[in-house]
């Protein structure tokens, strides 16, 4: 992982999970910007310490949050060529798992020419696949997690699966697919009340026969997954983890 | 013995109803059953599962789809499922003409791969 410019004052959290996965969080206090480096399964599995922390430092009054990882860039307050940001400035996103595209960059620059409090922000590469200019990456799915999933999600079996999913439809996505929204929620099985899944929904914008042909595809792909799993992923997967589409 | 495909039948003749809501939540309610029992007597007939006339056949089927490599199958019956717990339990929500009309779409879909299952 390449060297982010450090200033005094850092702090530096690290921490590994249970498949021996390190994440760490850097908070450069100097420079008023805080990095995160996450994929999505990371960002799944810790999002109760990150949104913690993230209040934390708002609360503090030295940071404003405008984006965090699966939020619209056009939410974002634009930074203006040469201008001064308006206020302090927190990035967040997640180092996913693919190169960003051009259609999904805003900003490419070596040299940052974008300004915070009359100095250039630090530009830093924290991954293979993410590159941090100041600005967030757009989020490739729209993607909405309810509080029972998350509470799933701390099986990291179905978390690590769960990661692999969303990547086939985020890679759908980039390939021109109707998918306008992800949603992850918990199932209760009416009829069998100690039966909970995990219920991956995709919102399709076209019509019936592609939609029914869209999920077919995704459903096939996703049963490809079973080649690179053990038996007791592959358990999971058929026990706990469903897709549904909407259109 | 009943044809289960019977059911989805009615469904559709009901998701045609747009202006009583009773029968378009039945339309859905009929169109997973259409499903869910073509699926269940299928799959005891192959051998693959042997239903226990309980509530956990509804996931169950599911689940040995999914262990026969038909996931498709699998996840559109899911997809049924849901949208029949809401149409029969869920007092708050409104059931329309189209969510009806989907629901017959999918379940015409899974009737005619069910029968071809090895």
């Amino acid at each position: 992982m390449p060297e982010l410019l450090l200033r005094d004052e850092e702090e530096s959290i690290e921490w590994q999970t249970q498949e021996n996965r390190l994440g760490r969080i850097q908070a450069d206090i100097d420079a008023n910007v805080m990095l995160w480096d996450f994929g999505y399964v990371d960002y799944l599995h810790y999002f109760s310490q990150i949104r913690s922390y993230m209040h934390w430092f708002a609360s503090r009054g030295e940071y404003i949050v405008i984006g965090q990882p699966f939020a619209y860039v056009a939410q974002f307050i634009p930074l203006v060529r040469g201008q001064e940001a308006p206020g302090d400035v927190l990035y967040v996103w997640p180092g996913g798992g693919e190169w960003p595209t051009s259609e999904q960059v805003y900003v490419v620059a070596d040299e940052s020419p974008y300004e915070h409090r009359g100095e250039a922000l630090i530009l830093a590469e924290l991954s293979r696949t993410t590159s941090l200019f100041g600005y967030a990456l757009p989020r490739q799915l729209r993607l909405s997690i309810e509080q029972s999933a998350f509470d799933l999600l701390e099986n990291l079996t179905l978390a690590s699966i769960t990661q692999k999913v969303l990547a086939i439809i985020a890679s759908e996505k980039r390939q021109g697919g109707p998918i306008e929204s992800v949603a992850l929620s918990s199932f209760r099985d009416p009829e069998a009340t100690d039966y909970e899944q995990l219920v991956v929904t995709v919102r399709l914008d076209c019509d019936s026969g592609n939609a029914l042909r869209i999920w077919d595809d995704l459903s096939k792909k996703i049963e490809s997954l079973k080649e690179d799993l053990s038996q007791r992923e592959i358990s999971v997967l058929n026990e706990r983890l469903g897709l549904d589409c909407e259109w | 013995m009943f044809a289960p495909t019977d059911f989805c039948n009615l469904a559709a003749q009901l998701s045609s109803r747009s202006s009583d809501e009773a029968s378009l939540r039945t339309s859905v309610s009929r169109s997973y059953y259409s499903v869910f029992l073509s699926a269940r007597e299928k799959l005891d007939a192959l051998g693959h599962y042997h239903p226990k006339g309980a509530g956990v056949d509804h996931s169950r089927v599911r689940g040995a789809l999914a262990s026969i490599g038909r996931r498709d199958l699998a996840n559109k019956i899911l997809g049924l499922y849901i949208r029949r717990g809401k149409a029969d339990y869920d007092l708050n929500i409104s059931v329309s003409q189209i969510q009806a009309q989907q629901a017959v779409q999918i379940a015409n879909n899974l009737l005619s791969q069910i029968p071809s299952l090895t």
